[in-house]
């Protein structure tokens, strides 16, 4: 039972440290990609609203991405959408009917 | 064609299957076909996604008639994020091929961590794109080492903006491209400095993506006028010499051989690089984006098929799709 228990927590400490070390290797990807499911959200969604316009609901078919976003704001009197996933939080802003929408 | 195209199989939610949006076909200069599904109609812009980069290739394609632009021109030039040594032997040319040798990861959901472009759209290069796409490292001699870049042709419009007044740059996509081509719908969208998205971000509707795919079918005129460069068609839809040197998985071949911003339904059986779509005549090229956005065009029929929608998975076959409109095109159907 004890050699059982050892072999368990050798296989915890190495899992530990290779995440630990994978994070570490992998840190500025990570930070990076934090960003990524927010701002697409924010970009699709305002896009598909106000340059393609289409109804809210086809527009959140269109946006959905893979990672949970919450806290989605969208503007109608100024053209911008908030989206908050991760952690993070982005806006997409329209401009105007030349440039569409920016990821801010 | 239809039935193969229109034909939803499930729930707009679960995002399945082959979800056409919009299909016009323009022949021997007359509009003959034009139908559009879920909440999309002629009015209705569509996001093309990449196939906004051969709308960069016609915008170089103004560029270099007004001479604001050379091919063969280093592309540091005007633009400091690229003046490095390693990157003094990118051309203009270079990028337009695809084959400037800067890293590039075109992954989108497949591998978002290391994916350049998702970085470059959405988070650390999202503020100035070209810049972003300028930094990345040398990893092939140019000329030597196809891979296809969504950075690249966003920095080609980043280096644009530094030939030219800001001006003259703004309204450029206007001025020279959609409106003496008729186009009214266009939209082009551009990052926090101002650098037109010329990888992704073209929203126009499909009747205005035939008649975008008008201009190259007449190789570059419109009512007479000459819009692009002289032989500019030719050389935009030539296959890549450095597709020769590039270890090319099949994969790659999916889509067909490139040319500049543009993809190539030619076979080159001394490099071993088979027809992609062997049920369509090899004269024709298409732009291509995301999700299944196309605008194709058959020189030898005289053709310009305009395709959107949103296929989230690989239920489309534009083998298929083609053959089946270009049947019902010789039955007159």
């Amino acid at each position: 039972m004890k050699i059982f228990k050892k072999i368990i927590l050798a296989i915890v400490i190495i899992a530990v440290v290779v995440g630990v070390v994978w994070i570490g290797i992998h840190w500025e990807e990570l930070v990076n990609f934090r960003k990524m499911p927010s701002g697409a959200y924010a970009k699709f969604m305002c896009s598909a609203l106000f340059v393609d316009e289409v109804s809210e609901e086809q527009a959140r078919v269109i946006a959905r991405v893979s990672a949970p976003v919450k806290e989605i704001n969208i503007d109608y009197e100024n053209k911008t959408i908030t989206a908050r996933s991760l952690f993070y939080t982005s806006t997409a802003q329209y401009v105007n009917d030349k440039y569409g929408c920016t990821l801010k | 064609m239809e039935e193969y195209a229109f034909k939803r199989s499930s729930p707009e939610e679960d995002r399945i299957g082959i979800r056409t949006d919009g299909v016009v076909i323009i022949k021997d200069g007359y509009l003959v076909y034009e139908r559009y599904a879920s909440e999309y109609d002629a009015s209705k812009r569509h996001l093309i996604w990449s196939a906004s980069k051969s709308v960069t290739n016609a915008i170089f394609g103004v560029a270099v008639k007004d001479g604001y632009v050379q091919l063969d021109e280093p592309a540091y030039l005007d633009y400091a994020p690229l003046n490095r040594e390693e990157t003094h032997p990118i051309t203009i040319n270079h990028l337009l091929r695809m084959s400037s040798g800067l890293y590039s990861n075109e992954m989108y959901e497949s591998s978002p961590l290391q994916s350049t472009v998702n970085n470059m759209l959405f988070s650390a290069g999202h503020l100035d794109m070209g810049a972003f796409a300028a930094e990345q490292p040398v990893v092939a001699p140019p000329d030597t080492q196809w891979e296809y870049s969504s950075l690249t042709s966003t920095l080609l419009m980043a280096i644009l903006k530094d030939k030219i007044d800001t001006a003259t740059y703004d309204d450029y996509p206007w001025t020279g491209l959609f409106d003496p081509i008729g186009i009214k719908s266009a939209v082009f969208e551009r990052d926090v400095s101002g650098t037109f998205v010329g990888s992704s971000y073209v929203h126009i509707t499909p009747r205005d993506m035939a008649r975008f795919g008008f201009l190259f079918l007449n190789d570059g005129i419109w009512d007479g006028e000459q819009i692009l460069a002289k032989d500019w068609v030719t050389y935009s839809t030539t296959v890549v010499p450095a597709m020769q040197t590039t270890k090319l998985t099949p994969e790659d071949l999916e889509g067909g051989t490139y040319g500049a911003q543009w993809w190539l339904n030619r076979s080159v059986p001394e490099w071993g690089i088979p027809i992609p779509f062997p049920d369509v005549p090899e004269d024709m090229f298409y732009a291509s984006g995301h999700w299944g956005q196309a605008i194709f065009i058959i020189l030898s029929l005289d053709m310009v098929i305009a395709y959107t929608a949103d296929n989230r998975d690989d239920s489309m076959d534009y083998n298929q799709f083609l053959k089946l409109i270009l049947e019902g095109v010789s039955t007159g159907s």
